[in-house]
């Protein structure tokens, strides 16, 4: 009964904090009828977003990002312009701060801050060496091995994808960052280590991947193409995401597993450029807070399969759909490694490069 | 016109066509089955107006179309569907078709370069060239060549490959009369000198009836008349042969008589006596064909008619003339007055009865 | 006058120096320069490290060799299966030429990536090429070497290019005189001596034209060795792309964009005059 009482006072300060914020907002910049949200297709259904149109009468405007590093150099060379809020990886945030392409967040104006789960409230990565913070943490998810649960008995880990009994039906991603840090856990480097690898340990690194390429039947591109190769038979287990789980789960038996060793998580935040209009600051703070409110995240809990780093709803989640969204059991918070570009990315990509053409 | 000529009667055939038939789909046969043979070291025009079939046949014994039915035999030999490389013939393409990258002598070497044992290939290039009297053009490219170099080349290039026989499809219709004259000379030596059969395509009766041993008139897919050119000039199968052949006055009548002497035609101009097509019958309609010294100008001639034109040819006049709305052409050594009458007489044995078309 | 026709020629002229020889220079220039991983920013200068890089680390000038090594392979077979198309279209009626031009750049209406599925539905563990065989009983379990390997990439990247080729040479082969070819043969060449002495170098120029377009897209193409090469995919404009997108290694990725660049050139402009050669005078002394 407390707890209920708890969590309907939680649920009243909340609402309470929020229509504070959108009012006084909407009074000061009743002006700003629309914002660029330069993000992912999926973290952007226009229903995501509808309410807070109808809450502050400003429309989100989407611009859809083909990826990272395209959003980085847009930004860097001043070629986006329109966008008023931005989309950077958690990981890779320091890029942008480094870069000075952000504006620094008024916190006092993002509220729902308070509901962020531990680790993205206290992570460091979005805070510039001026001490100010540049970018919130609002979108979060890992990056399971997905398998084929009529294949393999025992849940896989990192080795069953260097295993040679699989040969042939075993996929990786293309992509530097996640493979060659695959390969760290693998040969036995600590999770908080694998980014920040030295050059014997990447050579070691290097070799395991090598040694892997024959067992592979591709590296996977898109995680459409992922999911293709696993309806196609092409492919039975696969470092990836959980898209090709909640594709193919009704129609083969699927199983994600989350190895021990390490678990490579993602998480995107919003942040505001510097090219922003001043006038247009306020109502992209707002739209920050609304990313960490109840609308948002309901939306893309039900829709998208994605957990909002804000517990604002969390508990009037059913178990089951909890599970699905890996907020069921928070130790998963534990064994998180978050992927950042190490200090010697330009080395990685030349070893990745090096792999590739073995 | 009196020399001697090969492939007479009794020369040995060297090609013979039977029933030879090219169709393309639904439409009236292009070539209507016909016969005939070429004999060896024989000179054969097949000549007629535009689209009679000549060409055909004459891609049809290249190997280039295949025939709908019929046989060719060349040597005793049937050709039926060998390609062109397995014939022992060669063709002079109405545009040359020299091959525009390689050189004069490359073109002449090149049936010479596809086959083993040919010998000097260089010696036999030059003696090629020699014979069109090319020699010096060796090095040219054909774009660097007139047309009459271009035919002299193509000619040297079919001869040196040693066809059995040599087909030419219209070799000098793109020369200017001059040139075409010369070539022609040019060619028949370079016929008698090799002894070479060539069969010769054209729509020009001059040309075939300067070249050739035996010329075979075609018309609509059939070989109408075939014979030596005195015999087609003098005794033409029928009025179209006459008519094709040109400079003919045709009198439309129909036989009263037939007998050793002579046919004797009744037409519109009076009754005349003369040699006539084998085949022809008393009551039979049929043309007189008279060349222009067929008729004379004699005192007490039957025929009164008014003189419209006179051309001067050289060697005499060309008149016209006309008689009952019917013209005719004629030669006389002194020219007529234009718009008297002069009274015409026909020359019986110069004269001829022929079939209608 | 001759004023005149040269400024006629300028828009050319501006067009070549803003669209391809400026962006090449400035290539070039940041070829040189280095990256300031800590501000990510570029740093003007004058250093080698990046060409030390492409030129001494082997992975690069095999991957360049590569490129050059699937572009003319890929050339050479749109030309073997080019010719016998465009050969084929030239006895097309006249009338059904343009239907059959149509039918012809089927392949390029569709996009790269369906293309790409497609070939993965034929050549694939479950695909039509296995079915067959397994239907057949020609085999007991599915052939996996033909999807992701050199043979899946070379076969989409003909198929894909073939209509650039096929194209070319029968614009070539409709200007070709076929009495040429009848020459030849009367002369004495079997069908595949005339075409190899007469119709191959009277089209030199469609065939050059034709290789040049195939050897630029497919030793350029990144998608289809990447979806259809399997482990073998690499590529050195992955490799480029990597440098330039992802590790922010600008200088790098100029240097080996620049050496493939230099590669990819020199390898056309050699291969374009021993092609242009098999048509020596055709070319020269057509009037």
């Amino acid at each position: 009964m407390s707890v209920l009482f708890t969590r309907r006072q939680t649920l009243a300060g909340i609402v309470g904090g929020v229509s504070a914020g959108l009012l006084s907002v909407e009074r000061a910049r009743a002006a700003v009828a629309e914002l660029v949200w330069a993000t992912w297709d999926s973290n952007a259904h226009p229903e995501y977003v509808e309410p807070f149109r109808k809450e502050t009468g400003t429309a989100i405007k989407l611009s859809f990002l083909s990826s990272e590093d395209a959003q980085f150099a847009a930004l860097k060379t001043g070629s986006a312009k329109d966008w008023d809020v931005v989309n950077p990886g958690l990981n890779g945030a320091w890029r942008y701060i480094d870069g000075k392409v952000l504006r620094p967040l008024d916190l006092a104006r993002i509220p729902n801050r308070q509901y962020l789960y531990a680790p993205f409230k206290d992570t460091p990565k979005v805070v510039g060496k001026d001490g100010a913070t540049y970018a919130v943490p609002y979108l979060w998810g890992l990056n399971p091995i997905v398998y084929r649960k009529d294949i393999y008995k025992d849940e896989p880990t990192y080795a069953t994808l260097f295993d040679a009994k699989y040969k042939g039906q075993l996929a990786m991603r293309d992509y530097a960052l996640e493979s060659i840090g695959v390969a760290g856990l693998y040969i036995g480097i600590p999770r908080d280590q694998v980014f920040t690898m030295d050059d014997s340990q990447l050579a070691e690194a290097k070799k395991a991947l090598i040694a892997q390429k024959p067992l592979l039947r591709t590296y996977w591109q898109t995680i459409g193409d992922l999911t293709n190769l696993f309806a196609t038979n092409e492919v039975t287990c696969a470092f990836s995401w959980r898209v090709p789980y909640d594709a193919l789960k009704g129609k083969m038996a699927m199983g994600m597993a989350k190895p021990k060793a390490g678990i490579f998580g993602w998480c995107d935040t919003f942040a505001i450029p510097t090219s922003t209009p001043d006038d247009k600051v306020a109502a992209a703070h707002a739209f920050g807070n609304y990313l960490l409110g109840p609308d948002y995240a309901m939306a893309i809990a039900e829709i998208g399969n994605y957990a909002t780093a804000s517990s604002v709803i969390r508990d009037k989640l059913s178990h089951d759909k909890q599970e699905a969204i890996f907020v069921d059991d928070m130790s998963v918070m534990n064994s998180f490694m978050w992927p950042v570009a190490p200090p010697n990315y330009s080395a990685w990509l030349k070893v990745w490069n090096e792999v590739k053409a073995a | 016109m009196a020399e001697p000529r090969a492939g007479g009667a009794g020369a040995p055939v060297l090609l013979s066509a039977r029933g030879l038939l090219k169709r393309y789909g639904a439409n009236p046969p292009v070539v209507a089955g016909v016969d005939f043979d070429v004999a060896e070291r024989a000179f054969t025009t097949l000549l007629g107006p535009s689209g009679c079939g000549k060409t055909t046949i004459l891609r049809m014994i290249g190997g280039f179309e295949t025939p709908t039915g019929g046989t060719l035999t060349l040597d005793g030999v049937l050709l039926g569907d060998h390609p062109p490389e397995r014939r022992p013939v060669n063709t002079v393409f109405q545009s040359y078709a020299l091959f525009p990258h390689m050189s004069v002598f490359d073109n002449v070497a090149f049936s010479l370069t596809l086959r083993s044992g040919t010998g000097d290939v260089a010696a036999k290039v030059r003696r090629a060239l020699d014979a069109v009297h090319m020699a010096e053009f060796g090095d040219r490219y054909p774009s660097q060549l007139s047309g009459g170099q271009q035919q002299r080349v193509a000619v040297a290039r079919a001869m040196v490959a040693e066809p059995r026989l040599l087909l030419l499809d219209e070799p000098l219709s793109a020369l200017d009369r001059a040139m075409r004259a010369h070539l022609q000379r040019e060619l028949k030596d370079l016929q008698r000198r090799l002894g070479i059969a060539f069969v010769y395509v054209t729509h020009d009766q001059d040309e075939a009836f300067a070249l050739s041993d035996t010329v075979l008139v075609m018309n609509a897919g059939r070989i109408v008349q075939a014979g030596a050119p005195e015999a087609v000039y003098r005794r033409p199968a029928s009025s179209f042969v006459a008519g094709f052949i040109g400079g003919a006055t045709l009198l439309p009548g129909h036989v009263t008589a037939v007998s050793e002497a002579g046919t004797t035609i009744s037409t519109a101009l009076g009754t005349f006596e003369a040699p006539g097509h084998p085949g022809l019958a008393q009551g039979m309609p049929a043309s007189l064909v008279l060349r222009p010294d067929s008729i004379v100008v004699r005192e007490g001639g039957t025929v009164q008619a008014a003189v419209r034109h006179v051309t001067f040819m050289g060697q005499g006049y060309a008149v016209d003339a006309e008689a009952q709305g019917q013209s005719l052409r004629f030669a006389a050594a002194e020219p007529p007055r234009i718009g008297t009458t002069v009274p015409l007489s026909v020359i019986g044995d110069r004269a001829y009865v022929t079939a209608p078309a | 006058m001759t004023a005149g026709r040269s400024l006629l020629a300028l828009p050319m002229v501006l067009l070549l120096l803003g669209g391809a020889i400026l962006p090449l220079a400035i290539l070039v220039v940041i070829s040189f320069w280095s990256v300031d991983f800590d501000a990510f920013e570029l740093v003007p200068g004058f250093g080698l490290a990046s060409w030390r890089e492409v030129l001494g680390n082997p992975t690069y000038p095999y991957l360049i060799g590569k490129a050059v090594l699937t572009g003319s392979v890929t050339a050479g077979l749109t030309a073997l299966a080019g010719y016998p198309i465009a050969l084929s279209l030239l006895r097309v009626p006249q009338r059904w030429k343009s239907v059959a031009l149509v039918v012809l750049m089927t392949p390029l209406y569709t996009g790269e990536i369906v293309r790409i599925y497609a070939w993965r539905l034929v050549l694939g563990t479950d695909g039509l090429v296995n079915g067959v065989l397994l239907g057949l009983h020609l085999v007991q379990v599915p052939v996996k070497v033909i999807l992701f390997s050199p043979v899946s990439t070379i076969l989409a990247l003909v198929y894909d290019e073939l209509p650039f080729m096929t194209l070319a040479l029968w614009i070539a082969l409709e200007r070709l005189d076929l009495r040429l070819v009848e020459a030849a043969r009367d002369l004495g060449a079997r069908p595949l001596t005339a075409f190899v002495r007469v119709t191959l170098p009277m089209t030199s120029t469609g065939l050059c034209a034709g290789a040049l377009a195939v050897f630029a897209l497919s030793a350029g193409d990144l998608q289809t060795p990447n979806f259809l090469g399997g482990p073998t995919g690499a590529t050195a404009l992955a490799s480029i792309d990597n440098f330039f997108g992802t590790a922010f290694d600008w200088p790098t990725a100029s240097a080996l964009a620049l050496s493939l660049l230099f590669a990819l050139g020199i390898v056309a402009a050699v291969a374009s005059l021993l092609i242009l050669r098999i048509g020596g005078g055709a070319v020269r002394t057509r009037p």
